[in-house]
Order: structure tokens, then C-alpha cells, then sequence
């Protein structure tokens, strides 16, 4: 059995997600309902939230119905919500508002991860990024 | 990895964004633009090039005994059988079995060597199916491709046991497993990576 290496804390944009086997990571409206019965290798999670300095996300997590909550909570930290609409995104105590360039977004999430990864939240940030490598 | 007798499977490689082949597929090129050579060397890379490690996987693709293939998977030739075409896989394919193949332009049964047979379906799916279950008795058949083919037969809930073989690109176009499929109920079975290649079995609920 070949496990991959643990993920450590590497100053790294890491995009990491648990998704459909047809590639989906939210279904219609946004339900997450499927990732409730899915299991992991065990310390995978533990880390993950190790690892991870700060975090990226996208809009549409942000007004979704059950919000941002990395790792139910066991992670803390900054957290950014990229838009390109920041005038009417609600403000929220634990979340940066950005409005920017990915690029810049990902140089900012770095620098506020001290050292550790950025994760990134967001299928449509992550699949900008891959097109920027 | 045990299998119960007549178990309808399916076989696929696909790239970690769900696609077995890449666009502008051609004779030159079966795979299109595959990340390789059109031969489809990256996504079978795990069989080729590592085929020790991944032994137990490779032997299983081949274990059914009967096979159903689209047309496309069989070759490139469209239409009438205008031109004398028995496959990709030379003259002793690696079936040693019946091979489906469906298609809407009838042809006699073309015997191999080595147990080989194909057998052309014109009148569907399902015909095919039921011709291939018959030929099996009560082994398995599997429903060997290309994506297209097995959508369908996913789409019409006739397949128990799906067996994918992830490989490590992504291809961003091409024929895509799942496309047209309803969401499906999956039970994970057994999940094994390698070096080069995760190998997952999933029954299909009801």
C-alpha cells in the first residue's frame, strides 16, 4: 500500500477537497450533505489543520446557508472571501474581505499563513490558479 | 477481491478529472489528445510500466467472461463495414471470450485466436446485455468501454460493479465517464494506490 506523505506546513497554496466521484464538490444549491458519510485516512485532518496557516475562499461558500466553518471549527485562523462584489458582502468578524487579482489574494493568504499553507476553499480559485502555473 | 458469479463490472483508466480519452480522437491517434502519445501510454502507464505492483488489478481486467465494447472502442471504421477491421488488439486479442461489440451496422462473427469471438450487436443495449449474460453463464461480464458505452449501461442501472483506475493528470476535455449519468448510490469496496495509479471498486446500489 503506497500512502502519500503527510502533508506538513511548507509555505505552499495547497488545494485540497473532498468531492463526488464525478468531480463535484457542492451539489445544487449547494448542499454538502454527501461529505457526511465519507470517512478518511485516519490523521489526515489533524494534518490538514496542522499545516494550514491561513485559507481562501470563494464567495458562494461565504453566502452559502452553512457558511465557512473549516474543519467544524477545529481550525482557526485567517480567513479570506475573494469577490469581485465586496461592496455588498456582509462583514464577518473572523473573515478579510478581498477584492483583487487571484494572484495577489494567494501573495496576501501566504504572508498572513506565516510560513504555513495556504488552503485553498474554492473549485473556482483553485481551477484559476492551475491555469496560472 | 472477491467476485460473486455474474456480476455485470465495468473497466476504466481515467484521468483525475473523470476523462478515459482526450478530444480529436483519430486512427493515428485512439486516445486523441491524451496527455501521451494517442495511445492512451499515460493513462494505462499503470499496466505497462508498473505492472508488477499493480499485477492483481491487471490480471482482473481481463477475468470476465464476456465482454461488451462500443464501436468506437473496437476501432475506427464508421458506418458499413467497408473495410476489414478486427480490432485494436492483433490477431489474439487479450479477451479469450466473447466481445460484444454494438454497433448499428451488422457484420458476421469474427473468430481470433486464442478463444476470442466477436459477435456484433445491432439491436441495442440491453439485447447485448442478455447475449453476453448467456455467453458468461455465471460468470461475470464486463462492460469494457470506451465511457460513452458505459454511461449508458450506467444510465440504465445495469452495471453492479464499477472498477476505476485513477491516474495522476488531467485531460480537461475528451469522453468523459458519467456524462448524461443520473447520480448514483456508490458502496466503496476495496480502494488501493500505488505508485502510480489509485485503484477503486464501487458497488452500485439501488
Amino acid at each position: 500500500m503506497h500512502d502519500p506523505e503527510p502533508q506538513v506546513a511548507a509555505g505552499k497554496v495547497h488545494w485540497a477537497f473532498m468531492m463526488s466521484l464525478d468531480g463535484f464538490v457542492a451539489g445544487p444549491g449547494h448542499s454538502m450533505d454527501f461529505m457526511q458519510r465519507a470517512t478518511t485516512r485516519e490523521g489526515l485532518l489533524q494534518e490538514y489543520i496542522e499545516a494550514t496557516g491561513a485559507i481562501l475562499a470563494g464567495r458562494d461558500s461565504y453566502d452559502s446557508r452553512t457558511g465557512i466553518h473549516p474543519y467544524d471549527g477545529a481550525w482557526k485562523g485567517p480567513i479570506f472571501v475573494l469577490t469581485h462584489h465586496p461592496e455588498d458582502a456582509r462583514q464577518g468578524e473572523d473573515f478579510t474581505i478581498l477584492s483583487c487579482p487571484v494572484e495577489e489574494a494567494v501573495h496576501i493568504g501566504l504572508e498572513a499563513a506565516q510560513g504555513k499553507n495556504l488552503q485553498v476553499h474554492s473549485p473556482t480559485i483553485g481551477r484559476q490558479l492551475l491555469q496560472r502555473v | 477481491m472477491t467476485v460473486r458469479a455474474g456480476t455485470v463490472t465495468c473497466e476504466l483508466s481515467v484521468s483525475a478529472d473523470g476523462y478515459s480519452a482526450g478530444p480529436n480522437q483519430t486512427e493515428d491517434r485512439p486516445f486523441g489528445d491524451d496527455g501521451g502519445n494517442g495511445w492512451g501510454d499515460k493513462l494505462h502507464a499503470w499496466m505497462a510500466e508498473s505492472s508488477a505492483e499493480n499485477s492483481a488489478e491487471v490480471e482482473q481486467t481481463t477475468a470476465a467472461k464476456a465482454f461488451i465494447i462500443g464501436r468506437n472502442m473496437f476501432g475506427p471504421v464508421r458506418g458499413d463495414w467497408d473495410r476489414q477491421w478486427n480490432g485494436w488488439w492483433g490477431d489474439n486479442p487479450p479477451f479469450h471470450g466473447p466481445v460484444f461489440v454494438l454497433t448499428h451496422h451488422a457484420r458476421d462473427p469474427q473468430p481470433m485466436d486464442g478463444g476470442t469471438t466477436y459477435h456484433f450487436v445491432t439491436d441495442g443495449i440491453e439485447a447485448a446485455l442478455a447475449r453476453a449474460r448467456e455467453a458468461a453463464e455465471n460468470g461475470d461480464v464486463s462492460i469494457h468501454g470506451g465511457a460513452t458505452t458505459i454511461n449508458q449501461y450506467l444510465a440504465a442501472g445495469a452495471i453492479n460493479e464499477l472498477r476505476l483506475h485513477i491516474v495522476p493528470l488531467t485531460l480537461g476535455a475528451g469522453t468523459r465517464l458519467f456524462e448524461g449519468v443520473p447520480p448514483l448510490k456508490l458502496e466503496q469496496l476495496t480502494s488501493r494506490a500505488t505508485n502510480s495509479v489509485t485503484h477503486v471498486t464501487y458497488r452500485v446500489l439501488p
